[in-house]
């Protein structure tokens, strides 16, 4: 698409048994019914779209974290399932087995309470309501579109650092923005986002070949040895 | 202004698939609060099309599904969590069709009802169980329905976690988790939920990409609340994008499963010409 030009391409289900695909696909067909397409009559247009984050959260067989007490399950956790590409169908496979894991494992921990833990309030006697909320969706946009366009299918080392330096300067501005500011849910996202990004970004430039959904011009070539990219977080043990 | 405060053994952070089938395996003595974003179906499990892998299929075999995932990962997959996770494909399955899971069947030679199983991209077995081209919803509204019979889960909806409390955070020694700060989007107040255990069930974070076909509500929160709080993260740089995703002005986030061109549909340019042929001929 990018050497062409197009917006998009198109898929063509049309030349099979109209029945055939409205009994297997009712609800594709269904929603392109309703944008004005029949796919049994004419193709589908579409462009290729992110999908699913095989990475996260190291976790072990059952689903605990490097902090005790903390879980990670499903999409979120780093359980050594995908590897460099999930395979269809097995994420929801991992959601069960890892969630059925994670729960025995809280049952045999008998004793743990945080009943009577001192945690302080929730403080906000320093922000205020922002009157400048254009920063949150002009970042927001030009974090997704950067991540599209540098970070995307086809990387190269170039890509990867101005996306490094840009993600770095939109950090700068959100960390201020929300020490300075009431929240809001944007600004919670945006400020997650922020920082998956420059964490897949970090990842990536470590990654000095191609494999699986990792690949970069600068690197064509797998290397010998697999290893898995583990980043260690500052406050770390 | 008072911060509003809850306790209880278990805070499941997500409402997906992971996050349910954690809470109702959870007993009824354990008090659980569940937060959702959104709606409680707005994650990325109700709009999964596929399916589940499961080896069901009297041909196939764990070690058969076991190699496919390995291959598909490319070297980087741990053996013994994929073994691990495999061998449980059938018990997981059970419990699914036990709790009311609609799954599709067809009838057999000799009369009888079995499951329909499809085969995806990557398995060299028909392995996947579906329900026609909605499995993540049947699966969250059958889990949903039965979590609302469980009187000890209190799901908070159109709640956002801000961040994990851990005890050295808190100025404590140790780092275990305490709970997590979560705004109240009805109130705008942010209100502490003290528990004995944390789950985070928030799925991935494919929203950092201009197209993607997952709900608006992957923005990866768990990953950067935990990295926040000292968790280690792996293998960032392994993004799967979908190679169809209808773009329409009029609508976003919408898949066309890989199961149609599983089914024979063909990928063509705006001309009509088809085009990949030039790249891969499977």
């Amino acid at each position: 698409m990018k050497r062409l030009g197009c917006d998009c391409v198109y898929l063509d289900i049309s030349h099979k048994d109209p029945e055939f695909v409205t009994s297997h696909f009712p609800n594709i067909y269904n929603r392109c019914i309703e944008l004005g397409i029949d796919i049994t009559r004419s193709p589908i247009p579409i462009v290729p779209a992110a999908h699913y984050t095989c990475g996260g959260i190291v976790s072990d067989k059952n689903g605990l974290t490097d902090i005790p007490n903390l879980y990670a399950i499903g999409e979120s956790s780093f359980t050594g399932l995908h590897g460099a590409n999930r395979m269809a169908s097995n994420s929801l496979l991992e959601c069960m087995v890892f969630a059925t894991a994670a729960a025995q494992h809280i049952q045999q921990q008998k004793g743990t309470s945080n009943a009577d833990a001192l945690i302080p309030p929730w403080d906000e006697t320093q922000v205020t309501n922002s009157d400048e909320d254009v920063i949150i969706s002009h970042n927001w946009e030009e974090l997704r579109r950067f991540m599209w366009d540098y970070v995307g299918i086809v990387r190269t080392d170039k890509r990867l650092q101005r996306a490094r330096r840009r993600v770095q300067l939109l950090q700068q501005e959100v960390t201020e923005y929300y020490s300075n500011y009431r929240i809001s849910s944007d600004l919670l996202e945006l400020r997650n986002l922020i920082l998956v990004a420059d964490l897949i970004i970090q990842s990536a430039i470590r990654r000095k070949e191609s494999r699986g959904l990792h690949y970069t011009l600068d690197y064509p070539e797998l290397l010998v040895d697999a290893s898995d990219t583990i980043l260690v977080p500052p406050s770390f043990g | 202004m008072n911060t509003q405060t809850h306790y209880h053994n278990v805070l499941i952070i997500g409402s997906g698939a992971a996050g349910m089938t954690l809470a109702l395996n959870l007993g009824p003595e354990y008090k659980v609060a569940m937060l959702c974003k959104d709606e409680p179906n707005e994650g990325s499990t109700y709009y999964a099309q596929g399916g589940v892998a499961a080896v069901l299929d009297e041909y196939d075999s764990m070690d058969s599904h076991i190699q496919d995932t390995l291959i598909a990962g490319a070297g980087l997959c741990h053996p013994d969590v994929v073994r691990y996770t495999v061998e449980q494909s059938p018990a997981m399955i059970n419990w699914l069709v036990e709790l009311g899971v609609n799954f599709d069947t067809e009838t057999q030679a000799d009369g009888s009802r079995e499951f329909h199983l499809t085969k995806e991209g990557g398995h060299s077995h028909r392995r996947v169980i579906h329900a026609a081209d909605a499995t993540g919803r049947e699966i969250a509204l059958t889990l949903a329905a039965r979590l609302s019979t469980h009187n000890n889960v209190a799901i908070y909806q159109k709640y956002v976690a801000v961040d994990l409390i851990t005890q050295d955070k808190v100025g404590q020694a140790g780092n275990s988790c305490l709970g997590a700060y979560a705004l109240n989007l009805a109130t705008g107040q942010v209100e502490l939920f003290r528990a004995d255990f944390v789950v985070l069930a928030t799925g991935g974070a494919s929203k950092v990409y201009l197209y993607t076909s997952n709900p608006d509500t992957a923005s990866g929160d768990g990953i950067a609340m935990a990295w926040r709080a000292g968790c280690r993260v792996g293998n960032l740089e392994f993004n799967q994008f979908h190679p169809t995703c209808l773009y329409h002005p009029d609508t976003k986030s919408f898949l066309i499963s890989e199961a149609l061109r599983g089914e024979g549909a063909k990928l063509i340019l705006p001309d009509g010409t088809p085009f990949m042929k030039k790249f891969d001929d499977r």
